[in-house]
């Protein structure tokens, strides 16, 4: 049962992986389930050692339920380089992780772990900040107790890399002309692919400056990278809906900046701003990634796969009032 | 603690045939897209349908039953992105009707529209849809 099991979750990681419009989870595996019926699959895009980073999984039931609310217990194992047994003493604490709900679902406010149907609650559980000390392969058991007094556990494997192959915090941001609305010869779905479906740009406040537009004036920025019509996840359209939504609160403290993935989906043509920021050496691409620029021009922070509205609030409020 | 050794080489596995299929021409992610039974893209718009005019009940249906699987139907394998875009495109609509709580009659024909191209995409893929109703 449990290598037919796994044999299954391999069996959805290849045939997710081979052809357009679809991705690759180059980073991660799902784990067979486990005690509870949960099965855990790690949603990190990059993790890299001795580097600060977040690590969020995903937890779901065999039915697609989601494990929703609370914290659950994490704990790993450093396996190695997959060419040799690992070395002995290198270890991750034991953590808690709490649940982050995708922007716009319940958070569940003291509720324990519930199986929710995604109505009712959708998210994944993260800790931050959180520094693995060896690059090669990890496993994390995600564990604890359910409303129900039902206990769960679930394994995961995950990469951790030697060296980054995207930006990382402290890294100086690269002074993008992404398009903006007016800019020549641009169609509009190529600057929120929402414009396809709805006709017109949905959030016009996310289109007026560019990357470099901020690098030039020495303001902070947030940008959002994603495709909120094209995304095969569940994140993308919440997340830039999120950023809509605190360009509204906080422009006095940043520009917000959308950057749509697709400058045309059917022709699989990346906008050049996501090939130079998102593609990785090996021509792989994740999204949605938020970054948060700071007036000096270098990244503050970044988060990948999906943010919640406190953690992007706690950023912005740490920025100075702009005049 | 040394996790044991089948757990190990199953995990490692895992993440070792997962790591060789990023691809330029595969850009976006499939994190979390979902991987259950694609069929359920099509009975939970029909589920959808059957709910109207209970426009909370077909909401619900819709999130419950079809959104993971439109979102792993549109990220399946071999299906072309002509397809793949219609489905995503007219989702997006749906999305936008229970959003705005549109008319009946626009969330209607979008549902059918969704549904339609839900079937064709599970068929392009050598999927039957379910009979619904």
């Amino acid at each position: 049962m449990r290598l037919t099991s796994a044999a299954v979750v391999l069996a959805i990681l290849l045939s997710a992986c081979s052809s357009p419009p679809v991705g690759s989870p180059t980073s991660s595996g799902g784990g067979s389930p486990g005690e509870g019926g949960i099965v855990a699959e790690v949603a990190s895009f990059q993790l890299v050692a001795d580097h600060p980073g977040r690590l969020i999984v995903a937890l779901l039931s065999a039915d697609n339920r989601w494990l929703s609310f609370g914290t659950v217990q994490m704990r790993f194992a450093f396996l190695g380089d997959g060419k040799a047994s690992p070395p002995p003493g290198i270890g991750v604490a034991t953590t808690s992780a709490k649940f982050l709900p995708i922007p716009g679902t319940p958070s569940g406010g003291d509720k324990e772990p519930t199986l929710t149907e995604p109505a009712d609650g959708r998210g994944l559980y993260g800790i931050e900040p959180i520094t693995f000390p060896a690059a090669g392969f990890w496993q994390v058991t995600s564990s604890g107790r359910m409303e129900d007094g039902t206990l769960f556990s679930a394994d995961a494997a995950f990469q951790v890399l030697a060296e980054p192959t995207l930006r990382l915090p402290g890294d100086r941001a690269l002074a993008s002309d992404n398009p903006v609305i007016g800019t020549p010869d641009v169609p509009p779905a190529a600057i929120d692919s929402r414009a396809a479906t709805e006709g017109h740009i949905p959030d016009p406040e996310l289109h007026h400056v560019s990357i470099a537009d901020a690098l030039r004036a020495h303001e902070p920025a947030l940008v959002v990278f994603a495709t909120p019509v094209y995304c095969v996840s569940q994140f993308c359209g919440p997340i830039t809906d999120l950023v809509s939504a605190l360009s509204r609160t906080y422009a006095n403290r940043a520009a917000f900046i959308h950057v749509e993935i697709y400058r045309d989906f059917q022709a699989n043509q990346l906008n050049d701003t996501v090939r130079d920021w998102l593609q990785t050496p090996s021509g792989d691409l994740r999204e949605p990634w938020v970054y948060l620029i700071g007036g000096d021009g270098k990244i503050l922070d970044s988060w990948d796969t999906m943010v919640t509205r406190g953690e992007l609030e706690a950023a912005l409020k740490a920025l100075p009032v702009r005049k | 603690m040394a996790p044991p050794q089948r757990t190990v080489l199953v995990a490692v596995a895992v993440v070792l045939l997962a790591a060789g299929c990023g691809t330029p021409s595969s850009p976006t992610a499939t994190a979390l897209s979902s991987a259950g039974d694609l069929t359920a893209a099509s009975s939970g718009l029909c589920l959808a349908l059957a709910a109207l005019p209970d426009t909370a009940a077909a909401q619900r249906a819709f999130v419950n039953t079809a959104h993971a699987a439109l979102h792993s139907l549109a990220a399946a394998p071999g299906l072309e992105r002509s397809v793949a875009a219609g489905v995503l495109e007219s989702m997006q609509r749906v999305e936008g009707d229970f959003a705005t709580i549109a008319t009946q009659k626009t969330l209607t024909a979008d549902l059918q529209d969704l549904s339609a191209k839900a079937d064709a995409a599970l068929r392009a893929i050598g999927q039957a849809p379910p009979p619904c109703g």
